[in-house]
């Protein structure tokens, strides 16, 4: 490989998820890339098998896309031993498909070697956030660079929370000295579930650290709203993105499908209103 | 109730699917969610994950049981397998075991005596998509070895090939039932098929296997030596596995 290739390719303006649905139609294009779409997240999990159709694929792919990681398996906030091999392998798969970054949730997913496959909330106190700074700072080291943490939907408060969710992550950005990737479909979650307000959430982001938003569609239940990614963005998430958007233009910006996953035209319309309030600042 | 504890019981309660009360008193009630509804959303996560899990690697099982059943069946396996493996490509191993019991048990599923050995075959076809590619095998090197070590050789399978015998006729059924076939109304003979998968570039075949060609194959898993299988007389069928690039290698 030569070193050039080795150099990380920007990341700018809107993406989509690669999910494997869309891959036959994103290859039969190439080397024709997607109108709009400056980038590709792959969800890291998903290639973490040392062989198989997807491998090859994901090569081709990755010669004309540049691609960011998205996990969902460091378990950051768990307090069991770090999976080191989980992280070595994460880190040859960004070298290989030369991704600009590596982002991971904020929460737990395992414990007593059982897995929930689901993003787990932890109590917002003084103990989780240095819990969780140390392992971050570790997590860096063994990656030899700064992760993205992105803030999850929550179904569970805690008697033990001291602090709001907004307090906790500027205060894990600044000592763990991570970057951001915000949701801005979980803070509406969370305010729809929890009455936190998303506006105020918005407003006390540490702007300079955020390097990605994701946008994505929630799912009515009866009596509280599921992350379901299954849908289009909201109006009101539209409107928070909006006001996260103003304050620092061109966050490079993700839609984020995972479930009932429509046709790649449907991804690529709502990936064309995030453009379009990049560059107008205007919801449709 | 310290960070430790309260993950270990949080993650007992949602794979296990159990309410522990201690956990409870740690919650409390959201805008919408009493702190027993909170845990049942965490349940429905975990089993929702799961069933798609099984589902994506058992299309064909979920094809001939319906969807509404598969889940009811995949929430059982769930309830006793939970997942141990970070990587959810190695969820779902046991369900063929679990669906012979149940062939056993249940009476709707007396008619369907093949289907454990259906989910069998479908799990190799899940192993072998994720399978590890295999450089060809090395003739040079075995050219090399004298004819004592020859005779003494053991041979390696590729990972992206894999093979299982069955009493019925499993290769029909796993081809009508896949949705681009053509092959939908043909009538299945009642014979026993033994059935190969291997993935050959970007594309996975799924064969039969003549009887003798089976007998090779046992005899090369289990690991007998070149001069075993000569004894046997199988060993025509050794260039022709290595051209289909089903051997990969040699043990001395
Ligand atoms: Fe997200």
């Amino acid at each position: 490989m030569s070193s050039l290739s080795q150099i990380k390719r920007p990341i700018s303006g809107v993406g989509i998820g690669l999910r494997s649905q869309h891959i036959q139609e994103i290859l039969t294009a190439l080397p024709n890339t997607l109108p709009n779409i400056g980038w590709l997240e792959l969800l890291a999990d998903n290639h973490l098998s040392e062989g198989g159709l997807d491998v090859t694929q994901l090569d081709a792919i990755a010669e004309y896309y540049p691609l960011t990681l998205h996990c969902v398996g460091m378990s950051l906030a768990s307090v069991e031993p770090l999976d080191q091999d989980y992280c070595r392998r994460i880190k040859q798969l960004a070298k290989r498909v030369n991704a600009a970054w590596i982002s991971e949730h904020l929460c737990f997913s395992a414990a007593l070697g059982l897995y929930s496959h689901d993003l787990l909330p932890i109590p917002y106190n003084q103990h989780t956030l240095a819990h969780c700074v140390q392992r971050i700072l570790h997590i860096q080291d063994l990656l030899g660079e700064r992760l993205l943490v992105e803030n999850v939907s929550s179904y569970m408060t805690f008697e033990n929370s001291e602090m709001s969710e907004i307090e906790f992550i500027n205060a894990l950005a600044e000592q763990a000295d991570c970057d951001l990737l915000v949701d801005v479909n979980n803070i509406y979650v969370n305010q729809l579930n929890h009455g936190l307000d998303g506006k105020a959430y918005i407003d006390q982001l540490p702007l300079a650290r955020i390097k990605e938003i994701h946008l994505a569609g929630y799912q009515q239940q009866d009596n509280f709203v599921l992350d379901a990614h299954n849908n289009p963005v909201s109006k009101p998430v539209w409107q928070l993105y909006q006001r996260l958007i103003e304050k620092r233009l061109a966050i490079p910006t993700l839609i984020e499908w995972d479930n009932d996953i429509p046709p790649l035209q449907v991804l690529l319309g709502e990936a064309e209103k995030a453009h379009q309030i990049m560059k107008n600042g205007v919801v449709q | 109730m310290n960070l430790q504890v309260l993950q270990e019981i949080f993650i007992k309660q949602i794979t296990q699917f159990e309410i522990d009360d201690d956990f409870l008193k740690q919650l409390t009630p959201s805008l919408s969610l009493s702190p027993e509804q909170q845990v049942a959303v965490y349940q429905n996560n975990v089993r929702g994950a799961l069933q798609s899990c099984l589902a994506q690697i058992y299309p064909v099982c979920c094809t001939i049981l319906g969807e509404g059943y598969f889940k009811q069946l995949a929430k059982g396996y769930i309830q006793h397998h939970p997942s141990r493996h970070s990587n959810l490509n190695d969820y779902g191993k046991a369900f063929a075991e679990f669906v012979l019991q149940q062939c056993q048990k249940r009476p709707e599923l007396a008619e369907f005596g093949y289907l454990s050995d259906l989910v069998k075959l479908e799990w190799r076809y899940h192993q072998v998509y994720y399978a590890k590619s295999s450089p060809p095998f090395d003739f040079e090197e075995f050219t090399h070895l004298t004819e004592r070590q020859q005779a003494h050789s053991t041979f390696q399978l590729a990972p992206c090939f894999q093979f299982m015998a069955s009493d019925y006729p499993i290769l029909s059924i796993f081809q009508m039932n896949q949705v681009s076939t053509t092959k939908k109304h043909e009538a299945v003979l009642l014979k026993a098929e033994n059935v190969g998968v291997f993935r050959k570039q970007n594309r996975i075949e799924v064969f039969e296997l003549e009887p003798s060609a089976l007998n090779a194959l046992n005899l090369i898993q289990a690991g007998s030596t070149l001069q075993a299988i000569v004894q046997a007389k199988l060993d025509d069928y050794l260039p022709q596995f290595i051209q289909q690039g089903w051997i990969v290698g040699t043990e001395k």
